[in-house]
């Protein structure tokens, strides 16, 4: 028997691949009056390894202009810094790259 | 209140009603841990378990929301495990209060003590003003109460990462 080519398989499979290695979601994190500004310096360093200059500058960015974006990563790793900045608090939001 | 950071984790001295305060709060903390999301006040569940990512995210099977909720569901409830720990450590009628948190924990104490911050400011839909607002101008004593609780927390926050 022939080999048998199933192009629109294949080409779902590689831009199923490709989709999964593209940095293309961005985390937010929103302003709110609640979270303290050394708190958020500290999660910042915590969860995405933020020097503390960077953790904040980034604080500072979601405080005066209402949001930062603190990451630009892959779905998943997008996903995995999402779930634990929610649960530490900071309210989030992924944005996917146009 | 004073809080010093030795070598096996924080050391946080309480004074007078401080520690029953604290007890307190660790109590409430512990039983709003408890309760399942659903049956939180939507304004709650807006901070607790947030819907609004579903605005800017693709979560048409409704899949990656289940998995968020059930995650912060399972990180709320081991931190409720350790919250019951601390409450068993204001058992002893000691003066001062000594309340020992290991360094493994003390990631977990800021995030509690943050959890019960947003909890309140949700649960009273306090605004940006009303938390700025001085305490004296605030005359509806349940508000009065849970702003010293916020502004108490915060202090509490601040002198562990002071000390960190």
């Amino acid at each position: 028997m022939a080999n048998t080519e199933f192009p629109v398989t294949k080409k779902s499979n590689k831009e199923k691949v490709d989709v999964a290695f593209e940095k293309g979601w961005r985390v937010i994190v929103w302003n709110d009056p609640v979270n303290l500004m050394s708190y958020v310096v500290y999660v910042f360093q915590c969860i995405l390894g933020f020097s503390h200059e960077k953790a904040r500058k980034h604080m500072l960015e979601v405080h005066h202009d209402g949001k930062s974006c603190v990451a630009q990563e892959t779905r998943e790793k997008a996903e995995h810094y999402l779930h634990q900045l929610l649960a530490k608090g900071l309210k989030t939001t992924l944005e996917k790259v146009d | 209140m004073q809080v010093n950071h030795l070598e096996y984790g924080l050391e946080i001295i309480l004074f007078h009603a401080e520690a029953s305060i604290v007890q307190d709060i660790l109590k409430r903390i512990l039983h709003n841990y408890q309760i399942p999301p659903q049956e939180h006040h939507d304004s709650v569940q807006a901070v607790w378990y947030p819907n609004a990512i579903e605005e800017s995210y693709d979560y048409d099977d409704g899949y990656a929301l289940k998995s968020l909720h059930s995650d912060l569901q399972e990180y709320r409830s081991q931190n409720a495990d350790l919250v019951k720990k601390w409450i068993s450590c204001f058992d002893r009628k000691d003066e001062p209060v000594l309340w020992l948190v290991k360094e493994e924990d003390i990631d977990s104490l800021l995030t509690v003590i943050n959890d019960h911050r947003l909890y309140l400011a949700a649960d009273n839909k306090l605004t940006e003003e009303e938390l700025e607002q001085h305490l004296e101008e605030i005359e509806d004593p349940k508000l009065r109460s849970n702003l010293i609780e916020i502004h108490f927390l915060a202090w509490l926050i601040e002198l562990i990462l002071s000390n960190r």
